[in-house]
């Protein structure tokens, strides 16, 4: 429903508070930079540059754009009901690894049959890697927070162990499975820029997400997170919601994985989960749980993410300080949250 | 409860209200001059001037909205005034922060949950006390606690969490708290709205010892009758605003109400009606047990259509146990549960927990059981036209006025909050209301609009179960009434042939 969204808050206090907090992520960030005895201006300058200065450059802020959307998405409906799913890198990781074991297997097929495939079982590993705490959560009550956690480490080292181990590839000596075979590569849009279709995918995620906001099961997500009292007393099935909503995660995190590994280097690598595991989940928060929010705010972490790997050459900074900055947007974001629920509440 | 009154409602607003009379032998512990808070364009309090003088209990009579917890708020130091100021035994004071009142000799007992109920009342103190340390000395602050309680003649269990306590004996322990601190002036905010009537007999001797002292009791409540009995002086306020002042000898109960609600109350008479065919049937229910409450523990009760049977007892002897399973929140473990129809209308004793999300729109609460109909969905989705046209006919109906449909429910104030619940429940024809604790926080007229609306159910058709704390409001409405103890129903009396304080007397069991 958009009624309540037309009753937010004056929305120059919310533009004024969002200018100020830029301000701070700016100040912060240049003095990491320069205590990393960088130039602030050249570094922001070369981000901005590489994210957004040339075709190429924003074809790969895309590359990172498409997992990273999805996995924000699919986060929205789980965190609408206060679910804090953080197992999207363990997600990423079983679905990259579903992905791969179809297109290394099935890999004589036609593309239009190993792709969809392969993301179909991308999609089921991820859930599945969300069901255990999905069940924990809703059975026992146990803390998803702590289950999707804890499934990180068993299933990002579970890959690590089979990519060192039985699916190791042949040729290099790397955590890393063989190339698939060209069938099972995402296609791209246009010759040699590494921009694929999975970007077709965020759109529809995009509008089924819209077509949910608005649905009667949109209502009830939202009347969950707001009261588990009137969720019940209006019938709503909570143990089943809390089921549905994580695995819905956890699919479209697997589908990031597949994109990962079907879309960058063409095969699995340990680390397919860094960094848009997190992220995603920051994307969603800072995209207020609403879609179009959610989209916009994965732009911005993707962009960022493009930039910062461009930092080393453009500015001799190692790509690692993204994560900093990464981690100093959400803070301010959380602190300047606190802020506005105050500003809004009055008795 | 009401009673119709004489319309001398002009005469009583000629008294004089401006300024503060003089009463020389007593001096003032605290002075409010001119209090104005505004919060955004609601006027909270406007040029409010009171004094709180040693030795008097000054009652602070309000309905909801009139300016009371914002008063005590500003009072604590939680909330900083927009105009005037406070003297504190002469001296004017700005209070920053949520113990800064308690720093200057003004301790707060809250509605509710003053109390932290996972802690202990030992560590509750030491929390509370302006110049907590991080050492806390527990065998002192425990010794501290008990010597004021003999002093004051009173029994508190301060070493057990205070979850375990009854209301009355959280309550007791808060003030005796607010008295070790050093407070001079004790503030009481609604005191009574969760006590039994044998626990407010304990109360008012208590109060009368603290004045005795001394010290200043402030006593903030929408209930006539307890001023009636205690109050030295009274400051009515409405809508922000103090519209009047009386002292004990000018005290009359037509003349407060009238200055309260601003207008002449009428009473509804009350018509017994024949009660027709059982609609629920509780056949030796047992519902599980909690750690921190009762549940049912072999319950018999039926409810026929057209009576009000009115539930009797203790708090925590199983009553929410009783309202949810009959209203099929949750399934009896042993027993049977007999009801003819699914369509059960549930006002919650906790509304801001289970009768409304305070954070979703009016709208949306309106739509709790009517988000599956058909005829609000256009192609899977909900079409906000016709919810909003549905939502307003309703709000008209159930006279709530607000800007918007699309407003949080938490805008609005107790009362409508309460009307909006009974709409959304009433609004399916219900055979079958639970009504837990219903005018709990209302203010009169509130209230009245509540009973209205369970005696028009009734006359509809509906059984009625209200259950409630309150042997005065059980004994104005009920068919008849029966006790909960120990998770059992028992006996079955008929209001009219039995008195309020006879039957005080036999569930108070002496356990004073």
């Amino acid at each position: 429903m958009s009624l309540d969204r037309a009753a937010t808050v004056a929305i120059g206090q919310r533009a004024g508070l969002l200018a100020v907090g830029i301000g701070v992520v700016i100040f912060l960030s240049s003095a990491i930079f320069f205590l990393g005895r960088a130039d602030p201006i050249l570094a922001f300058r070369v981000m901005l540059n590489g994210a957004f200065g040339s075709w190429s450059g924003f074809s790969e802020t895309l590359l990172r754009f498409s997992p990273l959307a999805l996995v924000a998405l699919g986060l929205v409906p789980s965190l609408r009901i206060g679910l804090f799913n953080i197992g999207a890198p363990g997600q990423i990781a079983a679905g990259g690894l579903a992905a791969a074991l179809i297109s290394l297997n099935l890999g004589g097929l036609p593309a239009y049959l190993v792709l969809p495939l392969a993301c179909l079982s991308a999609a089921a590993g991820g859930a599945l890697c969300a069901l255990v705490p999905a069940l924990l959560r809703a059975r026992l009550s146990v803390s998803e927070i702590l289950s999707t956690l804890v499934f990180n480490f068993i299933t990002v080292l579970f890959l690590q162990y089979l990519l060192t181990g039985p699916m190791k590839g042949y040729r290099v000596n790397l955590p890393e499975s063989d190339a698939f075979p060209a069938n099972a590569f995402l296609p791209t849009f246009v010759h040699g820029s590494r921009a694929h279709v999975g970007i077709l995918l965020v759109i529809a995620a995009l509008v089924a997400m819209r077509a949910l906001e608005d649905s009667p099961i949109g209502y009830r997500l939202r009347l969950l997170g707001a009261s588990r009292s009137l969720g019940r007393q209006a019938g709503i099935d909570e143990a089943h919601m809390i089921i549905a909503t994580l695995c819905v995660g956890g699919a479209a995190a697997g589908i990031a994985g597949w994109m990962q590994a079907a879309g960058v280097d063409h095969r699995l690598y340990a680390s397919i989960a860094d960094p848009i595991g997190y992220t995603g989940l920051f994307a969603a928060l800072m995209g207020g749980l609403q879609s179009i929010g959610v989209v916009v705010s994965s732009f911005f972490f993707a962009a960022l993410l493009r930039g910062g790997d461009t930092l080393q050459i453009g500015a001799d900074v190692s790509p690692e300080i993204t994560g900093v900055l990464v981690g100093l947007i959400m803070l301010v974001m959380a602190a300047m949250q606190a802020r506005f629920r105050r500003a809004g509440v009055w008795s | 409860m009401l009673h119709v009154v004489r319309n001398d409602f002009n005469t009583s607003l000629a008294r004089p209200t401006e300024g503060v009379e003089e009463c020389p032998e007593r001096p003032a512990r605290v002075r409010i001059v001119g209090i104005g808070k505004s919060f955004g364009e609601t006027v909270a309090l406007a040029n409010v001037s009171l004094d709180f003088r040693a030795g008097e209990v000054h009652a602070i009579l309000g309905e909801n909205g009139a300016g009371k917890t914002t008063l005590v708020r500003i009072l604590s130091g939680i909330l900083k005034p927009d105009a005037g100021h406070l003297e504190i035994n002469g001296k004017d004071v700005i209070l920053t922060g949520r113990k800064d009142g308690a720093a200057h000799g003004i301790g707060i007992v809250q509605q509710q949950d003053g109390l932290i109920g996972e802690l202990t009342g030992v560590e509750n103190y030491l929390i509370d006390h302006p110049k907590a340390s991080l050492w806390l000395d527990r065998s002192q602050a425990n010794s501290e606690l008990l010597q004021a309680a003999k002093t004051l003649g009173l029994t508190v269990k301060p070493e057990a969490l205070v979850h375990e306590l009854t209301v009355g004996e959280r309550q007791r322990l808060e003030i005796l708290i607010a008295l070790v601190i050093g407070a001079d002036v004790i503030i009481l905010d609604e005191p009574t709205a969760a006590l039994l009537t044998n626990e407010v007999r304990v109360l008012i001797p208590l109060i009368r010892r603290l004045v005795q002292q001394g010290r200043c009791v402030v006593y903030i409540t929408h209930k006539l009758d307890e001023v009636m009995e205690i109050a030295d002086r009274v400051t009515v306020l409405r809508r922000g605003e103090v519209v009047g002042r009386f002292r004990r000898s000018e005290l009359d109960k037509a003349t407060l109400i009238t200055a309260m609600v601003g207008r002449v109350p009428e009473k509804m008479e009350l018509e017994v009606r024949a009660p027709g065919e059982v609609v629920v049937e509780l056949d030796e229910v047992s519902v599980a047990v909690s750690r921190t409450r009762r549940g049912l523990d072999g319950a018999s009760l039926n409810v026929r259509r057209r009576e009000i049977v009115g539930i009797a007892g203790v708090v925590g002897n199983g009553q929410e146990a009783l309202a949810e399973v009959l209203r099929g929140l949750v399934e009896p473990i042993k027993g049977e549960l007999r009801c003819v129809s699914r369509r059960v209308a549930f006002i919650p004793e906790d509304r801001a927990r289970d009768g409304l999300a305070m954070t979703l729109s009016i709208a949306d609460n309106l739509m709790l059981y009517r988000h599956r109909d058909r005829r609000f969905r256009t192609r899977g989705r909900l079409n906000m036209r016709t919810i909003s046209k549905f939502v307003r006919d309703m709000l008209e109906r159930a006279g709530i006025v607000s800007r918007s449909v699309a407003l949080p429910a938490s805008s609005l104030s107790g009362g409508n909050q309460q009307k909006l619940v009974i709409a959304r429940e009433f609004d399916l024809k219900p055979d079958l209301i639970v009504a837990h604790n219903p005018y709990r926080g209302l203010d009169v007229s509130a209230a009245e609009a509540v009973r209205r609306a369970l005696l028009k159910a009734r006359d509809e058709g509906a059984a009625v179960v209200l259950i409630s704390p309150d042997l005065d409001d059980l004994f104005d409405i009920s068919s008849r009434i029966v006790f909960l103890s120990n998770g059992r129903v028992s006996g079955s009396i008929d209001p009219r042939s039995t008195t309020v304080h006879a039957l005080g007397a036999l569930l108070g069991g002496g356990s004073m």
